[in-house]
Formats: C-alpha cells, structure tokens, sequence
C-alpha cells in the first residue's frame, strides 16, 4: 500500500500579539501508510491537533510540504483544497461539532451534499451510514436529542459520506464516558480493519492510542517519537 | 426548509427585521398606489388631450377651466385655418362642498354639445344602458365611482343639485377621470350650472351661451398645437389657449416631481430596513462562527457559505416584502372600499408596483446579505472552530 500522508520540514507559528508567537510545528516529518492507524499523543499546546488541521488541508504551513495520495495539498488554492478536503478527508472532533439545528440525517448528509452530491444521494447515503453505525431510529432527531455517544456516531457517518481516504479524529473520546468510549473506538478501528480507512487519532488517552498500531509522540511542535509501523525521518536525516 | 430554520433560530430577531422590511415595503405600496393612479389620470388626461386645443377663460388653466364663457367664441374659433370643428363643453361641481380632500379629480358635471360626435376619439365604454344623445333632456350617464354615491342604477332616477335626471347609461370603470364624472345635455347642465354662480353674476350671463370650455379638433394631418397660436391671435388675451403639449407640460412634470418624493420616501424606508437585515446577518455570522468553521470542515467552499447567508437574507427580504404588499393591499383595498377618500378611489395597486415591491425588497435582502455573507465565506476554518 502506499502512502495516505506525507508531511516534510513542516512549520507553523502562530502570532498571539504584536510580539509574541508560538511556535506550534518546529519542522514535522511525517508519514502514513495508507490503511494504517496512527494515534497522535503528547500534552497539551505541544501542536497535535495543529498537526491535524495541516494533514486534513483545514490550515496551510508556514514551511514545507504536505502530500495526500500522492497530491501536494499545501500549494493548492483555497477552492481546490476544499474540494479534496471535502472528498478525501473526513474530521471527528471532541466536540462532536454537530450543527443544532439540523438532524442527525441532515449532519450526515451534509457533508454529501458539499462533496458534490445530489440531495436525494445525499440522504439515501446517510440514511444507510445512520443505520451501519447503529443511528437508524435515531435519524430524525436532533443533536440535543442525542446522547453524546450517539452524537459522537452521528460525526462518525458524517465524517464517512464521501468515502474519505483518511479519516482524522481529534480526541475523538475525549466527551464521552468509558463505556461510551469504547463502542466509538470498536466502532472507529472495525472501519479501519473492514474497510481498510486509514485513521489519525489525536488523544490523550492512553487506552485509546493503545488500540492503535502506530503511535506518534510529540512535544513542543516537535516529533519526539514513534511507537512503531510507518517511519519518522527528522529534518536533519532527510537532509 | 433548512435556510428557513436557520432564519428563525432567532425568532425575535428575525421577526424584528423582517418587519423593517414589511413597514419599507408597505410604504412603498401605499404610497406607490397613489402615485399608480395619479399617474393613470394624468395618462387619461394626456391622451384625451392628445388631439384638441382647448379654450377656456384667461383667468382659467384650459382643461380645469369651470369660469363662465360664453359659447359664442366657438364660432371665431372654428374660422382658424386648420381647425375642423369646435364643440362647448360645460363641466362644473356635482357637489358644492367637496367633502373629502381627494387626490384625484373632484365629482364633476360634464356635458357637451354633441358637436363632438365623429370627431372626439376618446370613447368610453358602456357598462350598462345607452350613451346620452342631444335629445336626452332630464336624462344623465353616470361614471363607475359615482354609481353607489348616487344610487345610480339605469332606469332609476337619481338627484343631482336638486333636480331629479333618469339614468340611462353607466359606464365601465376606466380609473381616469370620467370615473367621477356624471354626463348631462348641454341645456340641462347649463339650467343647473346657473344656479350654482352668484346672483350678481348670473345675472349678466346668458344661459344658452352657457360654456365652460370649447374644444377644437385639428384637420387631419394638423398638429394641434400648431393651432394653439392662430387660435390665440383669433380670440385675444381673454381666452386661454392650450394644445396637447401644454398639457402636458402642465401636469406631467409636477407629477413626476411628485413621483419622486413619494418614491423616495418609501425607499429610504426600505433602505432602513435593509440596514437592519445588515445588521441581523452581520450578528449571526458573528454568533455562527464556529457553524462556519464546521462547514468549511466538512467541506463546504467559500461559494457554499456565501449562498448560505446570502440565501437566509433573501428570505428575510423575500418574507418582508410578502407580508408587506399583503397588508399594503388589505390597506389599499380597505380605505378604497370605504370611500373615506371620496367617490374617486385614492389608490391603484397595479401588478408591476406589486410584483416591483417584493422583488425590491428581494434584492435588497440580497444586497444587504452580501457583506457579512461574504466575511462569513472568508472566515478561516480553523480559527472558527476555535471560537466559542
């Protein structure tokens, strides 16, 4: 299998005033075969989920290159990132971000419908996500209606209507109760084993990053080891 | 169903703005009816001048001249080299107050000679009964606004300035000035016009010369004002001579300037309540944030946004202008029936002035949607997920 994810010599620094910046990736190399699982660990403000942001194409580095299959995304315009970010990457977030006004089917299939699907499509994909993840009965409903796990699973289906190559989840557990946990992540590595989906985990939860076959450590913007499966090549290896 | 939802999550908001857009568009159909039918009279009056010259006494603007002239200047009249036929006209008050100050014409008496048979091409249409012929004394056709105000009906008998006439005609409605207009024999109208003068000077006056204004009809291939000068010059500076250009200069630039200022009262209306529909998308993007940022997270594009808000302003102005041509037409159709403006209907609520308001205000919720829709496409994705 080939690479899902390659990043090389990746910076980003944020300002946060007029003077002062943090410096959140200090030059990641990293890369992800596809099909694997990788958890993304490390306290917090040491750039995990800035990782995630530039893998997924949602933000741009300051320095170095970042390919998806194959296809450099860090140089591609705002319109055509979108356009790969909405086919071939999908996000879970902590917070579920689900919208309130809409129901569980029109989350889901809302994702379908900006991935350039029909609305009927759309619908008739997200009703079939709903039901594979257990949510059949509980379509119509809205966010509020939800417990957090069903919330959680509701962003799962979203995050699968275009059939993402990668699906990124960012403490994808981190609301939800230890019961309620598990079934996520039974739910998370059963469509990376069934279906072959390549999947980044950021988590603080060891437990969680214990399911996962890779896992990468980092710390002050920095990569400061890997648990084993793909490879980490430090800038000065590369060069 | 989803941009409705999305416009009603804040109901009150919503509603306070859609209702700065309703107050915008009512105005502009309450005042923009008036202006329809004010325009539709000036309209008729432009086209049944369209082909005279009319005469009436110097101190008298021709065509709502109602000063006593006598009808023996018609025969000095019809000597001008192009003029092929005069007619008197007497036209005074139905009634000697008028009761309601009306924007229209006032109900009037009209009668002519019927010299103007063949020659006058200004037709009204019959809704009921016969026209009136020279031979019609004691007898009147009355226009479509005066049917209920005088009990009209044909064959019936109706008052007018205390003499009883038998109704042979009732015309179709044609919102000009026939409208409020009750049609008599030149003897009759003239029996009763005397009456309406002072003693003083009715006294001087002969009955049977009797006019008001007299009408001339050009040659054929005669401009008719072209006429206006060698009429003038024939009768001197006692009379007043006016052709179809005249006229129109008379009423048609004050109409326009009147146009103007009703108009732009409504707009400014409705601008301020496009200020509000600003002010409404700009709060809601601003709340909406962190919906942007999940949006653009899942795939939504820049273009997918802007519709997005761009489309929820568009019903806000699309809803606003609904409600407001709804009530406009409850007001106009209300005070129209109720005839506290008189016997002359005030308002004209036309299909384009109906059709304009909503998509006036249609546009304007887009345009005022623009702005904050365009900062909400803009918005960096991760940033917005962050905002809380």
């Amino acid at each position: 299998m080939g690479l899902a994810l390659q990043m090389e010599g990746v910076t980003r620094r944020y300002r946060l005033g007029a003077d002062n910046y943090v410096d959140a990736l200090r030059g990641v190399d990293l890369s992800v075969e596809a099909g694997d699982m990788v958890a993304i660990m490390g306290p917090s403000g040491s750039g995990k989920s800035t990782l995630m942001h530039i893998a997924g194409g949602l933000d741009t580095p300051d320095s170095g290159a970042v390919w998806l299959e194959g296809t450099r995304i860090d140089t591609l315009s705002d319109r055509r990132l979108t356009a790969l970010r909405s086919r071939r990457i999908g996000f879970v977030f902590q917070g579920f971000n689900l919208l309130p006004a809409l129901t569980a089917l029109e989350n889901t299939a809302l994702a379908g419908q900006y991935g350039g699907m029909s609305r009927r499509q759309a619908s008739r994909r997200a009703t079939e996500l709903l039901a594979l993840l257990g949510l059949g009965e509980r379509a119509r409903h809205r966010p509020s209606e939800l417990s957090g796990g069903e919330q959680q699973r509701v962003a799962i289906a979203r995050a699968l209507m275009n059939e993402p190559c990668l699906l990124m989840a960012d403490e994808p557990t981190g609301n939800l109760d230890s019961a309620t946990s598990a079934e996520i992540m039974t739910e998370l590595e059963r469509l990376n084993r069934e279906h072959g989906m390549t999947l980044m985990l950021v988590t603080h939860d060891p437990g969680v990053a214990a399911l996962c076959r890779r896992r990468v450590e980092m710390h002050d913007g920095s990569i400061v080891g890997d648990g084993g499966g793909g490879r980490v090549v430090s800038a000065e290896a590369d060069a | 169903m989803q941009t409705l939802r999305n416009v009603f999550r804040r109901k009150t908001r919503a509603l306070l703005t859609i209702f700065g857009i309703t107050i915008g568009v009512l105005a502009l159909v309450v005042t923009g009816s008036v202006a329809e039918k004010l325009q539709l009279l000036v309209d008729g009056g432009v086209e049944y001048y369209s082909d005279k010259v009319i005469v009436t006494d110097g101190s008298t603007f021709a065509g709502f001249g109602m000063s006593p002239i006598s009808s023996e200047v018609l025969e000095d009249a019809e000597k001008v080299d192009g003029v092929a036929r005069g007619s008197v006209t007497l036209n005074f008050l139905l009634e000697d107050d008028v009761q309601t100050i009306s924007m229209g014409t006032p109900p009037m008496v009209e009668a002519t000679d019927f010299r103007d048979v063949g020659y006058e091409t200004f037709e009204l249409a019959l809704a009921e009964g016969r026209d009136l012929t020279a031979a019609d004394s004691g007898k009147v056709t009355v226009g479509a606004d005066l049917v209920s105000q005088l009990g009209a009906e044909v064959g019936r008998r109706v008052r007018i300035r205390a003499r009883e006439f038998e109704v042979v005609g009732i015309y179709e409605r044609t919102l000009t000035a026939p409208d409020s207009t009750v049609f008599m024999t030149l003897p009759d109208a003239q029996r009763l016009f005397l009456k309406t003068l002072p003693d003083a000077v009715a006294e001087n006056l002969e009955r049977k010369t009797l006019a008001t204004s007299i009408v001339l009809f050009a040659d054929d291939g005669v401009d008719p004002d072209e006429l206006v000068e060698a009429v003038s010059d024939e009768l001197g500076d006692s009379y007043n001579v006016q052709g179809p250009a005249g006229f129109k200069e008379f009423v048609q630039e004050p109409m326009q300037i009147f146009n103007y200022l009703i108009y732009t009262v409504a707009l400014i209306a409705l601008v301020v309540g496009g200020l509000s529909v600003i002010n409404t998308m700009t709060i809601s993007v601003s709340e909406r944030t962190r919906e942007i940022g999940i949006r653009k997270a899942i795939g939504a594009n820049r273009l997918a946004i802007l519709r997005q808000f761009v489309a929820e302003a568009a019903v806000i102005g699309l809803l606003g202008g609904l409600i407001g041509l709804g009530l406009g037409y409850l007001i106009v159709e209300a005070t129209n029936r109720s005839g506290v403006m008189g016997a002359t209907q005030l308002f004209l609520l036309t299909p384009r002035l109906a059709i304009g308001s909503v998509a006036f205000s249609l546009v304007l919720g887009i345009l005022a949607g623009l702005w904050p829709s365009w900062h909400a496409a803009r918005l960096d994705p991760v940033q917005a997920l962050r905002y809380e």
